[in-house]
């Protein structure tokens, strides 16, 4: 028994080392070449570039800088980038600390001053879906109409031209940058939004909870809209989709953003990041995620 | 059927009120049974088509949007492997000091004490705990390092617990015999006390393994990040990275993602290691009772 | 092997080994509580930056919890644990020692097993894949409830509380069971020569005699449903408002992770707030329970 188990104990041990030793022996990670369609060259990398890059913030801008990292990190397999999601409020904290070299926020910064002394850089610009259950055929929502409905004025969606039922607000959390700026777009303070509603604290509860109940309404970011699962409902008459957000027809956007510290330099591999970001690669991967490149 | 007599000894016929009660008993069970099954099934049911090979062996690949779990694999081998290193032995040592060693009845109710509080803290507490004290003041940051020393106090009285079970299953008179021939305390522990006690600090072993797998609210607060890379570099740098583990990589892939059927997908794999993890007990049990 | 000792001095001499032993085993044995004090300093610590900022009472007694707005009270939340957890204990208790029952006296073997093994394979499952049950399944079952109420759809306290029974059930169940096999036969035996039937015997000596064992349950149970945070978060609709059955509520321990992330400074210390809250409640709750297992223990002599 004892030689049994000093045998599993080995075995798990090797196991461990030789799943922990690394990508150095090159096995899995598919190289560009692979990559599908129109994923092009890679951008020939001037140095051989070397190192960590810390960042973090964010958790909306998840999707879009997954694949940005991915690409990077594909393209100078000498560097890492790490990607803390912790929120926005966390990003720009340790932006500004020094933790991060760069911050991901999808919100502004604040004017208050207590966010000073951050250059916020937009490299994307992401449309807010309003989402309703699929069987919930609305037409439009106006502005007007949202607002009734998120501060509790309007309860029944017989109110704006649905069937005879009361409405169940879904909301994202207290310091969420999508909440921030969905209420500032359609105008009201976010104190405002009715005690009562459901909270959920990401766009994959939110998206859950709605597509799960025939009353509620929701607010997510476009690029993450499931729409087998949810219907996106038309604002102010325009439905949303990225030539509607390009040609501006459809207003509920809002930009997500690289932080630097103003003043200080980056290393360069954060540097060359940064660039990729704003490249027309990295932008060409932007959109294929479902965001619209900010050039 | 007359009720008056309800506590007479000579009345042995069954009363309307007692086949109400059989019948409430075996509805509740048959209600549960079904339950269960339908849980475990509709989980398996959702989960297992999406697990392949691909699923389990490689990482995420955001361009060619396929999912890989084997990234979380690798940081819940680490977190597991690491914090049974140092809990273990703390929670067998404490357990063998309660049992032998232990004179001064303030110490061991102490002990007792802090063992069982422990056990009873929330995970999300153990969360909060864990980034204050772990992650802020010891400056580990969000990182699986941290998330290994949270575990490690998590677990520590389940082990104390199984051990000074095991320990006190031993026959009074293996100890008196040994002491009585004229072994040091420490002796008896190393070649009498310890290997009795094997089955049970096994089990210990297997129980905590499967609280640290199943746990996902500290290790959000503690450990966070994605696991989103192919393990690089040495395993001190991937420790002191930040990651997640199985359950943190499958509240991920629910909430913030909304792909439920990766996430059940990872739920098919926590069951599968639960059940596996519960058959090893049973094993471990059968085997050294052999003996 | 050393013998260090004599059998025929009555002293024992105590090499250098034994000692460093013993100091080892020692520190093993502190480490727990060690772990301990330092939780409670640092609970206390960070959790009472706020407390000093708003005011025990306004934080307590608060109806408003307004973070954007600086409006920290988290009375709502307090009792909307309150309410979840003794409904949940209340329900999975008689439920649990009546399974607990059948599995130990009622049930042929065979299918015994099979339950038991299906129990902890219940008890093993992630609490987010509960939540994410419940959000598919659970809460759209409550819709039509929640319509007939004249309220709108959501997630409310009921899921949370049908959500935290199946969560408790299998530990009470497997507690109160070892509780009623360790109890001697010759009770119910007595019982039923007697004269009393079977179920009579079972509910009135062999469960009694079992009582300390099933509380012990209970107060595992408990701490359980009061301490479970990802599975209610997805259920109970996290509306921090007053706890009513059919509406949404916000428990204590939901109401940290969901703006964990985001939150910074002031907001952030409160949610520390409501971490020591909640490990003071736990505290006294332990506490508590524990003189009443004692006294119930006493009895039982």
């Amino acid at each position: 028994m004892k030689k049994t188990f000093s045998l599993i104990l080995a075995a798990v041990l090797v196991a461990i080392s030789v799943a922990g030793c690394g990508t150095k022996s090159g096995n899995t990670t598919p190289t560009p070449s692979s990559a599908p369609t129109d994923a092009s060259t890679p951008t020939p990398t001037a140095a051989n570039l070397s190192g960590g890059v810390k960042t973090g913030g964010s958790t909306s801008v998840e999707k879009v800088m997954t694949a940005l990292i991915y690409q990077f990190q594909a393209d100078n397999r000498e560097v890492t980038v790490d990607y803390e999601m912790n929120g926005s409020g966390d990003g720009i904290k340790n932006t500004i600390s020094g933790l991060y070299e760069l911050g991901h926020s999808s919100r502004e910064l604040k004017s208050d001053g207590s966010e000073d002394g951050l250059t916020a850089t937009a490299y994307a610009i992401d449309g807010i879906a309003v989402v309703v259950h699929k069987d919930n055929s609305i037409a439009t929502l106006t502005a007007a109409q949202l607002r009734g409905i998120y501060t509790g004025e309007i309860t029944n969606w017989k109110e704006v031209g649905g069937s005879d039922a009361l409405i169940t607000v879904v909301t994202r959390e207290e310091g969420s940058g999508t909440r921030s700026a969905f209420s500032e777009l359609i105008g009201f303070k976010e104190a405002e939004i009715l005690t009562s509603a459901t909270v959920q604290d990401s766009t994959g509860a939110v998206q859950t909870t709605v597509s799960q109940n025939p009353n509620a309404i929701g607010y997510i970011s476009f690029s993450d809209a499931d729409t087998s699962k949810v219907n996106t409902v038309p604002y102010e008459g325009v439905a949303v989709s990225e030539a509607a957000l390009k040609d501006g027809s459809y207003k509920l956007k809002r930009e997500f953003y690289l932080l630097t510290k103003t003043g200080s330099t980056l290393s360069p591999a954060a540097q060359a990041f940064f660039d990729f970001v704003l490249s027309a690669e990295g932008q060409k991967i932007v959109s294929e995620k479902g965001l619209l490149p900010i050039r | 059927m007359n009720n008056t007599n309800h506590g007479s000894i000579t009345q042995k016929r069954r009363r309307p009120s007692e086949i109400l009660l059989y019948g409430l008993i075996f509805l509740l069970a048959a209600f549960l049974a079904a339950l269960v099954v339908f849980i475990i099934g509709y989980i398996l049911a959702k989960g297992l088509p999406a697990i392949s090979v691909q699923f389990l062996t490689t990482a995420e690949n955001p361009i060619e949007e396929t999912v890989g779990i084997f990234p979380s694999i690798v940081n819940t081998l680490y977190i597991v492997f690491f914090a049974l290193i140092i809990c273990v032995p703390l929670g067998v040592g404490g357990a063998i000091y309660l049992s032998e060693y232990a004179k001064n009845k303030k110490i061991v109710g102490a002990i007792q004490f802090a063992s069982e509080t422990l056990a009873g803290i929330p995970s999300i507490l153990y969360g909060i705990f864990g980034f204050v004290f772990f992650c802020v003041l010891l400056n580990l940051h969000v990182s699986l390092l941290a998330g290994v020393l949270t575990l490690t106090i998590m677990v520590l009285p389940i082990m104390m617990r199984t051990t000074q079970e095991a320990l006190r299953a031993v026959p009074k008179s293996y100890r008196d015999g040994a002491l009585g021939l004229g072994a040091t305390k420490w002796y008896l522990i190393r070649t009498i006390l310890l290997p009795c006690s094997l089955k049970g600090i096994l089990t210990g072993v297997i129980l905590s393994v499967g609280r640290m797998v199943s746990e996902s609210a500290a290790l959000l607060l503690v450990a966070g990040g994605s696991a989103m890379y192919m393990p690089r570099g040495s395993v001190w740098e991937q420790l002191s990275h930040s990651g997640s583990t199985l359950s943190v990589e499958l509240y991920r892939y629910a909430m913030s993602r909304g792909d439920n059927s990766t996430a059940f997908g990872i739920a098919s794999v926590l069951i599968i290691i639960v059940a596996l993890l519960n058959l090893l007990t049973r094993f471990v049990a059968w085997r050294l009772n052999k003996r | 092997m050393t013998n260090k000792t004599s059998i025929l001095s009555g002293r024992r001499t105590k090499s250098l080994v034994e000692r460093i032993m013993n100091i080892i085993f020692l520190v093993c044995g502190l480490a727990s509580v060690v772990s301990v004090v330092f939780m409670t300093v640092y609970m206390v610590v960070s959790g009472g930056a706020i407390i000093a900022e708003t005011g025990v009472f306004r934080f307590l007694l608060g109806h408003v919890w307004n973070p954007g707005g600086s409006e920290f009270g988290i009375l709502p939340m307090i009792l909307s644990s309150v309410l979840a957890t003794l409904g949940a204990v209340l329900i999975a208790l008689p439920v649990g020692v009546l399974i607990a029952v059948f599995l130990a006296k009622l049930s042929p073997g065979k299918l015994a097993t099979a339950m038991r093994a299906f129990i902890d394979l219940l008890a093993g499952i992630p609490s987010v894949i509960y939540g994410l049950l419940g959000a598919l399944l659970l809460v759209p079952a409550i819709f039509k409830l929640q319509a007939a109420a004249g309220l709108p759809n959501s997630g409310s306290l009921l899921a949370a509380i049908v959500i935290l029974v199946i969560m408790i059930l299998p530990t009470i169940i497997s507690v109160s069971e070892t509780a009623i096999r360790s109890v001697p036969k010759q009770y119910e035996e007595a019982a039923l020569a007697l004269g009393s039937t079977r179920l009579q015997a079972i509910f009135k000596v062999t469960v009694p005699a079992a009582k300390s064992g099933i509380v012990a349950g209970m107060v595992l149970g408990t701490g359980r449903a009061i301490g479970e945070a990802m599975a209610v978060m997805m259920v109970s609709g996290n509306a921090a408002i007053m706890p009513e059955l059919l509406r949404p509520v916000r428990l204590l321990t939901a109401a940290i992770p969901i703006e964990w992330a985001y939150s910074s400074g002031l907001h952030r210390q409160a949610l520390y707030g409501i971490g020591l809250v909640l490990f003071v409640f736990i505290m006294v709750i332990n506490l508590l329970l524990r003189q009443v297992m004692k006294k119930g223990g006493a009895q039982d002599e």
